[in-house]
């Protein structure tokens, strides 16, 4: 386990809600499209406080996981509030997950692989985990190739990233170069957010 | 929840009260006679510290992500503008008047690049 991710996480977790508090009210309409396909066994990445839980529809199995043992207690407490499903929730890091290979339908991810150390490492192991026919969705904050966003992205990517994200991933290509293939990229902030629909590709 | 004018309006204020404050602070410490390239930078270095500050506040009443993007852009742009001009003399509400200015151009410019932007990308 990574333990330097996990501690800069568990710090983050007693402020996240607040400091989140615009953006998950600004993009509600956005996730609650993006979660609404949900189904079968699906594995999501990563709960963070659980404040994505709200999104799901209703009365389904989830299995989700987060390397913060912080971020984990405050989304079970979620889990319970918040949901009319199962959502199982593991302590757990993606690049050393334990689930067996070709487990999951769905693999959700939301502002997630802005996060994780090795991101293309991290879509691999996703990626084994996840069935043949299986689908991979992200809802990611993604570098920009367009001047000026990409130079702030730049810019504020070293200072952001001591206390939480990296602003300046190139999360398409590293889809790609973990050997998914990708069906839909949609924008929806600048070429910044986006929502990413890939499948296992080549096997 | 709230609606696209409450985030509309939102994004007018933040880019406003960025450009107005950037626009002060160079007005104030910009001297006439300096160095225009070392004032433009100074005042590059002061809207990017304001915009970091108001990013912390704004950002959670009206998204992060969106927030970070409009104060550095407005505060980059004001402090560069405001401050070259300061080296020739400005007044203090010409200065503030200027930053309100570059900030509606930064709201405006943003929100025709994102509907230019938004959508599906050919794959
Ligand atoms: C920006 S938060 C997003 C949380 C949630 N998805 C949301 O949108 O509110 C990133 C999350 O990724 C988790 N994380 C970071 N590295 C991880 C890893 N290697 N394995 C599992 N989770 C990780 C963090 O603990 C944190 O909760």
């Amino acid at each position: 386990m990574n333990l330097s991710t996990r501690k800069k996480w568990d710090t983050a977790a007693q402020g996240y809600d607040l400091l989140t508090r615009g953006t998950d009210q600004r993009w509600a309409q956005h996730k609650a499209h993006f979660f609404s396909p949900m189904q079968g066994k699906v594995l999501f990445l990563a709960a963070g406080t659980g404040l994505d839980f709200k999104f799901f529809p209703s009365q389904q199995d989830i299995t989700a996981i987060d390397i913060s043992p912080k971020m984990v207690k405050l989304a079970r407490q979620r889990a319970i509030e918040d949901y009319d499903g199962i959502i199982d929730i593991h302590e757990m890091d993606v690049h050393q997950m334990l689930f067996p290979d070709e487990t999951f339908d769905q693999i959700y991810t939301a502002c997630t692989l802005c996060s994780i150390p090795n991101p293309v490492e991290g879509l691999i192991h996703l990626r084994r985990v996840l069935k043949p026919h299986g689908e991979l969705h992200m809802f990611e904050h993604t570098a920009s190739h367009y001047p000026p966003f990409n130079l702030i992205l730049n810019m504020m990517s070293p200072l952001m990233s001591r206390f939480g994200p990296e602003m300046n991933r190139d999360t398409v290509t590293n889809v790609r170069r973990a050997g998914f293939a990708i069906h839909r990229v949609e924008n929806l902030h600048l070429d910044i957010l986006k929502v990413i629909c890939a499948t296992r590709g080549k096997i | 929840m709230k609606n696209q004018l409450y985030y509309f309006v939102g994004d007018l204020v933040t880019t406003t009260t960025t450009g107005g404050l950037t626009g002060a602070a160079c007005a104030l410490v910009v001297q006439n006679g300096w160095n225009s390239l070392v004032a433009m930078a100074l005042g590059m270095l002061l809207g990017m510290f304001l915009a970091l500050i108001l990013n912390a506040f704004l950002g959670i009443l009206f998204g992060a992500l969106e927030v970070m993007i409009l104060t550095m852009l407005t505060g980059m742009v004001t402090g560069m503008i405001v401050a070259m001009q300061a080296t020739g003399g400005i007044s203090f509400y010409s200065a503030v008047r200027l930053g309100v200015e570059v900030g509606s151009g930064v709201i405006a410019f943003t929100y025709l690049t994102n509907s230019l932007l938004r959508g599906e990308v050919r794959q």
